[in-house]
């Protein structure tokens, strides 16, 4: 590739180039065309900064990380950099000391409570922010002050002017912001993606996605707060409607309803107009007592291709119960006992791999496949369903 | 009021074995003690006597030699559009009528149909097997319970495959997948709700198919008590797909979910060669005991488990999808008095 891009014209062909060679293959290109996604895409990727994108460096270079917030994101992403060959991890950083040190512990790396340190630390190159989502722009935008590139969890933010504020606030300090939309690195979701963009399906009519659980249980309890999380549309069925973005591009309109109860639960569906003629359905749900799962149909003129993570369970480990206490009546351990699946995988998980892509981002050497436009649209689709759900209104979205 | 049958069988006829399911209601007709099936009248001679023969009846040429055959009742299967005609036919001669499900295509021919069979003094029942899938009664029953509380929302599916024929054929179909895959599920919302529509907001196309009657869509609904449900009815079925479709729905209350699946009773059917993976159902014949509460209706005087009034208020919420899709807007019922 030519590093001397010194007009639009080229600028636009080279990042064709770049974003087609991601999937190597060509004949997406063409599909995409014929969906109308080229032209948006090809947009977003214009608007992002990618002025560094060009400085590919000698060998690979190992990157150093603070991730910041400790919960369950935190974790996750702490588990892979303990595997990845391109990033590792230096700090763990939590408001709550003894949470930040059995983290840091478990990855023999440094726990602090303040993000000073890891800050102002020169080694350090990317700030994993894992924080709830009202706490994103603020952990961002401090981070893009100190030159360190931001790697931050999915909803990007609670409202569009803050997203936008922190990818500016990205691109003026010359750090890379990637969002962790990981939906597109699952590797069910990605051979759904690469099966309608190959056309194999034909056109599609109608597709069915689903997302339920039992609440989440957050840092002071954070999620139960609307103000905090935006509930089920911004915080869970996100991930779908990045997910839809990502398969047939811009949404045109969102008629959706949702209820919440103080127990707490919630629960949400949307019907979604995609401007490409698609009509989706999304259910999000925190109503569900049994163990989250996800599933998918997609229909189209050639054929239809469904999944549902409570049916692709590989491995699967059952318990005995405790026995009862002495004393208690005969039958001790009788009854079910505990079922806990997983579905492990090896160089096709998913946390593992969006971090490789951003940092391959940092380093210059590719697009991620989640720009942070990219999240800003699915936010804007989560906040449409949240207007259309209090209103009443069919809500049109861009 | 009861039926002048002879005998202790109640005389059943079929008019028109157009829509498929007349066969499984002949089939229940003839497994039924109490019922006797004793004729078949269909303007296609080769598929009335065809059907005739098969399920050793005899066949009518004429709707009205068969409603002069001294029958109780009659099976109407006929093209949608012609269900009106048919019925109305059936109540002048005091016939009972089984209806198929949509009732009729238009909300006045639904209304003419209950108003004459009401004036003849006769019952009318819709077609809704469903109410009598085992799994689906029991969801009712432990909604009524209240086992999982008061009830906040639906999500709900009635998938199948494009039955094509007159299906396809606005005018005697009265339109496509949403006219023929709304009304089973927008009854059952009624029937377990114990409640009526609001409004509806709908995104239909014609997406799979090179035609011009809608093929799919989804639907958005708004409860009078306000709780709000969502249905696919879309012929999304593939020819391959290891069933003709579904009738599935998740209950979501303040204290919990009912998850419910009325067709998954089935054993997986794989060939060898050219055959697909198949599903072959195992679970009660909801066809039969549709026709056996038609049956002990008549005979008994009793309302039968659904009516004319409701076949008309499910039509209802599939016309007012239409026109939701039509003006971009969410249509609100305007239930007609009846």
């Amino acid at each position: 590739m030519s590093r001397n891009i010194t007009n639009r014209g080229h600028r636009l062909r080279l990042f064709y180039c770049i974003y087609f060679c991601q999937y190597h293959r060509h004949e997406i290109k063409k599909m995409m065309l014929k969906a109308g996604i080229a032209t948006a895409k090809v947009a977003v990727v214009l608007k992002s900064d990618l002025t560094q994108a060009y400085n590919v460096k000698e060998g690979v270079r190992v990157h150093t990380v603070a991730i910041w917030g400790a919960g369950h994101m935190g974790r996750t992403h702490a588990k892979r950099y303990m595997r990845s060959d391109h990033a590792k991890l230096k700090y763990v950083i939590d408001i709550d000391r003894s949470r930040a040190a059995h983290l840091a512990n478990a990855c023999d790396v440094t726990a602090t409570i303040d993000p000073g340190p890891a800050l102002f630390d020169p080694e350090v190159d990317a700030i994993d922010v894992c924080l709830p989502t009202y706490l994103h722009k603020e952990a961002v935008e401090l981070a893009a002050h100190h030159g360190k590139h931001v790697f931050c969890e999915k909803p990007i933010a609670l409202t569009v002017d803050d997203a936008n504020a922190m990818i500016s606030t990205c691109n003026s300090n010359g750090v890379k912001l990637g969002i962790a939309h990981v939906l597109r690195y699952f590797p069910e979701y990605e051979m759904a993606h690469d099966m309608i963009a190959s056309g194999r399906l034909g056109q599609i009519g109608v597709v069915r996605f689903s997302r339920t659980g039992p609440f989440p249980k957050g840092w002071n309890n954070w999620y139960a707060d609307f103000q905090l999380s935006k509930g089920v549309f911004v915080d869970l069925s996100i991930h779908d409607f990045d997910f839809l973005n990502w398969c047939f591009g811009p949404v045109e309109r969102v008629q959706a309803r949702k209820v919440s109860t103080e127990r707490p639960m919630e629960y949400g569906l949307a019907v979604v107009r995609m401007k490409s003629g698609v009509i989706a359905h999304v259910e999000g749900s925190w109503a569900h007592p049994r163990p989250f799962s996800y599933k998918f149909e997609i229909r189209g003129s050639e054929g239809m291709i469904e999944f549902d993570s409570a049916k692709a369970k590989p491995l699967t480990l059952f318990t005995m119960p405790e026995p009862l206490a002495e004393g208690a009546a005969t039958g001790a351990g009788a009854g079910p006992g505990v079922a806990v699946s997983e579905s492990p995988l090896r160089e096709k998980d998913p946390y593992l791999r969006e971090i490789e892509d951003f940092f391959a981002y940092v380093r210059g050497e590719r697009l991620p496949r989640v720009l942070p436009e990219d999240a800003v649209e699915a936010l804007e689709v989560g906040l449409a369903a949240i207007s259309s759900s209090d209103t009443g209104e069919v809500v049109k979205v861009g | 009021m009861t039926a002048e049958h002879q005998g202790n069988e109640l005389r059943i006829g079929v008019i028109s074995f157009a829509h498929m399911h007349a066969h499984s209601y002949a089939r229940a007709v003839c497994a039924l003690p109490d019922a006797k099936l004793v004729g078949v009248a269909d303007e296609d001679e080769n598929r009335g006597r065809a059907a005739a023969e098969q399920y050793g009846t005899r066949y009518f040429s004429d709707v009205d030699q068969l409603l002069g055959s001294g029958v109780d009742a009659v099976i109407v299967c006929s093209e949608n559009a012609r269900h009106k005609e048919h019925v109305v036919m059936a109540a002048r001669s005091d016939v009972h009528v089984l209806c198929e499900k949509p009732i009729a295509v238009t909300v006045s021919d639904g209304v003419e149909m209950i108003e004459a069979c009401r004036v003849a003094g006769v019952s009318l029942a819709t077609a809704f097997p469903v109410r009598h899938v085992p799994a689906i009664m029991r969801a009712k029953q432990m909604v009524d319970e209240g086992k999982v509380g008061e009830v906040l929302a639906v999500k709900a599916t009635n998938h199948g495959r494009m039955p094509g024929g007159w299906f396809i054929k606005r005018e005697l179909s009265g339109g496509g997948a949403v006219i023929d895959h709304t009304v089973h599920v927008a009854d059952l919302l009624r029937w377990i709700l114990k409640d009526e529509f609001k409004s509806v907001y709908a995104e239909i196309d014609t997406r799979f198919h090179d035609f011009d009657i809608d093929d799919c869509g989804t639907l958005a609904f708004e409860m009078e008590k306000g709780i709000f449900a969502t249905l696919d009815p879309s012929w999304s079925r593939p020819r391959n797909y290891p069933t003709w479709g579904d009738v599935a729905m998740e209950i979501i209350g303040t204290d919990g979910v009912i998850s419910v699946d009325a067709f998954s009773q089935h054993l997986v059917e794989i060939g060898d060669s050219q055959r697909p993976v198949r599903y072959r159902g195992w679970g009660d014949s909801s066809d039969l005991a549709l026709v056996a509460d038609f049956v002990s209706a008549v005979r008994e005087g009793s309302r039968p488990a659904a009516d004319g009034v409701d076949g008309l208020r499910a039509l209802e919420v599939a016309l007012a999808a239409y026109e939701s899709a039509s003006c971009g807007d969410v249509a609100v019922l305007n239930r007609v008095d009846c």
